[in-house]
């Protein structure tokens, strides 16, 4: 896989109730258009496997609002027909793109699931509430793509908190996908160079550098996605792509390099 | 092959019948005889002159017909025109028109250039529109607009909308906007979080961990922040179990409340948005609003429906800035289509396509396609994703619209053989509504959902216009066509023929040979149009006003005359064209004369021969009819007083036909044997006729026949018979007399013209004689002859050489009379019965 960055996999990670429809779609752009793979892990937890076990264990269900007793074998049940539905949906959209996908199936917590993780990865999940630990997750990991219950998916701008590595992601995020690249500048800062056509760069300063602005910004420009620096991520990253309404992609730490490929 | 004896108009009918064999003779009575020569006894023949009545347009001063005006108005159709007149003045519900006449006479054209005429006074009727309709969208509102302002109102709408598409997406991507957005979805997300996050540190607080199962949330007892499986569960005491089982129904009690309140966090905040959105979009469209308001403000139901849009704007102004994105997403269409609710669709107008006003009157229309949507509208559907669906956008005027306020014009006989039609502007004349039907309902189809327009009310004058037979089928067997059809327009088929109306004919030729660019008829070839309208109308004193007949042969003759390089028609191209219209209809004609002509068909022109007779009939095949003349024969026994029609013992005799001959029965009872019962069987026959007859015009001939087969009297073969015959032995008319007199002169011409060949026809026949040429130039040349015949006496004189003699003081015909003879025959006949009878008696009585 030829890649410019040293990303390496896209890796959609999995638990409990699954992952909105948009999600694979999403995960599988964002691989084919970095030339990545497409990995999927279902985590089956061990946490509600333990809970299951439990004679008194019962979970409130959102569908209906009513609760219902936990055992053991359901449980199970549940998350064999949740992997399936996950393993069927990247498939389709990794083969919608002419790519390829992996799938597995990890039983453990996850500080196993993070054992998983290559440095090279990204990350694709979806906030949930209440907040799973997913900073832990990222420490593992290149960047991470968190997704939003309800994601937009039409297309539009790359938009781009832009610095350093988080620039230059937009920037082949832009050009493979045809799409125009948004620059979110914050306050007075200078405008970064971009190697793109000037006429596929729109730039929008905010006043400022928090959530609100940054959303704002993306909204009105009906961007299709956010590629942001984790050293600029405001304080609830979950928030931000909530706020955005489309997926945020979260890059780097600052001592990320760019591997040049040649 | 059908004979039929051709009728004339209503009253008279009479198609020549083959003859029947009068019984009697022996069969060597029936052999050749000479003819009777010289001493004729009957009446004279009629002069060349009563064969043919030439055109005098003496009066008329033209060379050609570029001299001639155009006739001003309908030849002849004073009657129709009265009736179409008053009905369009007249304003009574149901005093709509219905135009007959023959196909060929032009009702349509007609009709149409009345109506306009009628209408051109009445204002141009007010616009129709359809909106859509916010509070039942299935149901299309209709509303009126003084006349051309329709289309304003429609552009005015669709610039309203045009202008939303910038204005709104503007607002709502504008900073205020965004931000006041943002502070609402910050506010209410917090309120989640803030929950979710209240709930997580009482579960710490408890030691239990809410996890997420997949199909919701779970709470479980928990150490140091990882779930405590059930075998360490089970190792703690039971206090603390109990204590940890407490804990964790608290929790969930709070997990739950948590949960719930989250769609009711998630309806407030939609509402807050809502909210945001209406107060920013009213402030946006409310000026745009208004302008199109300030050019309709006198317009009630038109601000009532600016009403109701702007109160959907405000709830929909979202569709707005999905629309203005400009993203070429499959449901960017779908996006688009939705603010089609905002559109006007112009129904009917009198506006041109400029928004320029153009009609100024109201309108005629012709709908020669009258099927259920041409007639009363339609509504069409748009595939979308393999969907049918519609919107008032796709309603579609008919005909009753777009005449409403004026006339429509419908073909009778297009408008019965459609589907659905006919009922459908019943119910439209009945109501005084147009309600646009979906013909999928009545047959039962199952259909996409479908539109159920407001009805626009109906002001028109409906005119159909047909043969005359639907017009009668109608009144007879539609109870609700009298009430809805009240005014009846009845084109003439013909005209008197006199010098006026001859010059009215020359000035119709002039406008017909200018409309269709012919070259210019001089006087003989106008005179010679007028003379085929007389014989297409079958009289010497009424012209035909069947104008697509008489175009016909004008077309023929100026291709005549253009083909010779002519540049003016002359009487010889309409001749022309007329032997060519014959002649490619006359394959059959040709056929049926060969046959008699190599005696395959049996008919004498010359001798004579006792019970037999030669009778004309004539046959309709398409557009062309002609003469052929057929052999009747009788043959005569004693018997019961009973004369059999052959053609109808076989069913091959009409009704008309059985009357002729059961007349002959009345004629013998009444003149002959009067002292004693009538002894007579006789059959009489079309000989060689295996079609249906009908008509009475042989009946004559069958009585000749009949009174020869009686008397033994020889009649002459060298003539033909035609005319049909009362109880008192009157001769009456018939029909088709001319095509009846060609058709046996054909045959004698083709075997040689001897001099005594001709044909007998009724006296009141000879005024409508409108013979060949070469048929007059014959008999002006005594080579063949036609004698009026106005009894059966006089007939049966010129047929036997023997005068019929009339009843004397003593009771008795003269000797050597027809009658005398015929008489005695009957006598011999009565008392052979009666012998007969007594020696049965006899018979009977010796047994």
């Amino acid at each position: 896989m030829a890649s410019e960055f040293r990303y390496r996999r896209v890796v959609l990670t999995v638990r409990g109730g699954g992952l909105p429809a948009p999600a694979f779609r999403l995960a599988a752009e964002l691989a084919h258009w970095l030339e990545l793979e497409l990995e999927g892990v279902f985590l089956e937890d061990e946490a509600l496997l333990a809970l299951a076990g439990h004679p008194f264990a019962r979970e409130f269900s959102l569908l209906g609002h009513t609760w219902q007793a936990l055992d053991p074998k359901r449980m199970l049940e549940d998350f064999r027909l949740t992997a399936e539905q996950t393993q069927r949906l990247l498939a389709d959209a990794a083969s919608s793109l002419g790519m390829a996908s992996a799938f597995s199936v990890q039983r453990g917590d996850l500080a196993a699931l993070a054992e998983r993780f290559l440095a090279s990865d990204i990350l694709v999940t979806v906030p949930s509430a209440p907040p799973a630990p997913a900073e832990s997750l990222f420490r593992c990991a290149a960047a991470m793509m968190l997704i939003p219950p309800r994601p937009r998916a039409a297309p539009g701008p790359i938009a781009a908190v832009p610095d350093g590595i988080g620039l230059a992601t937009a920037t082949a995020l832009a050009r493979r996908s045809g799409e125009t690249l948004l620059l979110i500048q914050p306050g007075e800062s200078e405008a970064a160079p971009v190697d793109l056509p000037p006429d596929r760069v729109r730039r929008r300063r905010v006043p400022t550098n928090d959530a609100e602005a940054i959303a704002h910004a993306v909204r009105a420009a009906n961007a299709r996605l956010l590629v942001i620096e984790r050293a600029a991520v405001p304080n609830d990253p979950a928030a931000l792509a909530t706020a955005c309404g489309v997926p945020v992609l979260i890059v780097g730490d600052g001592a990320e390099e760019k591997a040049s490929t040649g | 092959m059908t004979v039929c004896l051709a009728r004339r108009r209503a009253a008279l009918h009479a198609p020549p019948g083959p003859a029947y064999r009068p019984a009697g003779p022996s069969e060597e009575t029936m052999a050749a005889s000479e003819p009777t020569g010289a001493a004729l006894v009957g009446p004279a023949k009629l002069p060349a002159e009563r064969l043919f009545r030439l055109a005098d347009l003496s009066a008329l001063a033209f060379t050609t017909t570029s001299d001639l005006e155009s006739h001003p108005d309908l030849l002849g159709q004073e009657r129709a025109s009265e009736a179409i007149r008053f009905g369009t003045e007249i304003g009574g519900r149901g005093f709509n028109i219905f135009a007959i006449g023959a196909s060929a006479a032009q009702v349509r054209e007609a009709v149409g250039g009345m109506l306009r005429e009628a209408t051109a006074l009445k204002p141009c009727p007010p616009d129709w529109i359809y909106v859509n309709n916010f509070a039942a969208p299935n149901r299309p509102a209709a509303i009126s607009l003084p006349p051309g302002r329709g289309p304003a109102f429609q552009a005015a709408m669709r610039h309203l909308t045009e202008d939303l598409r910038s204005a709104l997406p503007a607002v709502f991507e504008g900073e205020d906007y965004q931000a006041r957005r943002s502070a609402i979805e910050n506010q209410f997300r917090a309120r989640g979080e803030k929950a979710f996050q209240a709930l997580g540190e009482m579960a710490a607080g408890k030691e239990t961990a809410i996890l997420r199962t997949p199909a919701g949330f779970a709470v479980a007892p928990a150490r140091e922040g990882k779930v405590v499986p059930p075998e360490e569960f089970n190792t703690w005491p039971e206090e603390r179990r109990r204590t940890a089982q407490q804990a964790i129904q608290e929790v969930e009690r709070e997990l739950e409340q948590t949960l719930r309140g989250i769609p009711r966090i998630e309806k407030e905040r939609r509402d807050a948005v809502r909210a945001l959105d209406r107060e920013v979009a009213s402030f946006a469209i409310g000026q745009l609003i208004e302008e199109v308001r300030a050019h309709f403000s006198d317009l009630p139901k038109i601000l009532a429906h600016l009403d109701s849009v702007r109160a959907d704007i405000l709830d929909n102004a979202q569709l707005f800035v999905a629309a203005g994105s400009d993203e070429e997403t499959p449901l960017a269409p779908l996006r688009a289509a939705l603010l089609d609710r905002y559109q006007v669709n112009v129904l009917v107008t009198c506006a041109a396509a400029d928004g320029q006003a153009q009609a100024t009157t109201a309108p005629v229309i012709e709908e020669l396609h009258p099927t259920l949507g041409n007639l009363v509208g339609r509504t069409e559907y748009l595939s979308q994703q393999g969907v049918l669906v519609t919107n008032f956008t796709l309603i579609k005027a008919g005909a009753l619209h777009r005449a409403n306020g004026g006339a429509v014009l419908i073909d009778a006989r297009g408008l019965l053989s459609e589907p659905f039609s006919w009922p459908a502007l019943k119910r439209a004349l009945t109501r005084g509504e147009i309600l646009i039907e979906d013909p999928g309902r009545f047959l039962g189809l199952a259909m996409t959902a479908t539109l159920e327009p407001d009805p626009i009310p109906l002001d028109v004058k409906v005119v159909l216009f047909g043969e005359r037979i639907l017009y009668y089928l109608l009144s007879s067997l539609d109870p609700d066509f009298s009430t809805l059809f009240k005014v009846l327009a009845d084109f003439e088929d013909d005209t008197p023929r006199t010098p006026a109306t001859e010059a009215a004919m020359a000035r119709l030729v002039g406008g017909i040979v200018r409309d269709a660019g012919f070259h210019p008829f001089d006087r003989g070839a106008v005179a010679r149009v007028i003379e085929h309208a007389a014989r297409l109308a079958d009289d010497q004193v009424r012209l035909t006003l069947l104008v697509e007949r008489v175009r016909d042969v004008m077309a023929e003759a100026d291709h005549t005359a253009r083909d010779t390089g002519r540049a003016v028609v002359t009487r010889e191209d309409v001749g022309a064209a007329i032997k060519g219209q014959i002649r490619r209809a006359a394959r059959i004609e040709d056929r049926s004369r060969e046959m008699i002509l190599r005696k395959i068909a049996l008919v004498d022109t010359e001798g004579t021969r006792v019970g037999q007779l030669n009778g004309l009939s004539v046959m309709m095949l398409g557009g062309h009819s002609f003469g052929r003349p057929s052999r009747i024969t009788c043959r005569v026994r004693p018997g019961g007083g009973k004369i059999v029609d052959i053609e109808r013992e076989v069913e091959l005799g009409g009704p008309l036909h059985s009357k002729g001959v059961l007349i002959l029965s009345g004629f013998l009872a009444g003149r002959y044997a009067l002292d004693r019962p009538m002894s007579l069987y006789a059959s009489l026959v079309f000989e060689q006729s295996y079609g249906g007859v009908d008509g009475d015009s042989a009946s004559s001939t069958e009585l000749y026949a009949l009174l020869s087969a009686l008397g033994e009297i020889p009649l002459r073969q060298d003539l033909a018979v035609t005319g049909s015959v009362n109880q008192l032995g009157v001769v009456q008319a018939i029909g088709g007399v001319n095509e009846k007199i060609e058709g046996f002169f054909d045959v004698c011409a083709a075997r040689g013209l001897t001099g005594t060949q001709g044909v007998l026809i009724p006296a009141s026949n000879v005024q409508h004689l409108m013979l060949r040429e070469d048929v007059v130039a014959a008999c002006a040349a005594s080579r063949f002859s036609i004698y009026p015949i106005a009894t059966i006496d006089e007939g049966i004189a010129l047929l036997s050489g023997s005068p019929a003699g009339e009843r004397g003081a003593d009771g008795t015909y003269p000797a050597g009379s027809v009658n005398r003879r015929v008489e005695e025959r009957l006598h011999q006949f009565a008392e052979i019965r009666r012998l007969a009878a007594e020696h049965a008696d006899q018979n009977a009585s010796d047994g």
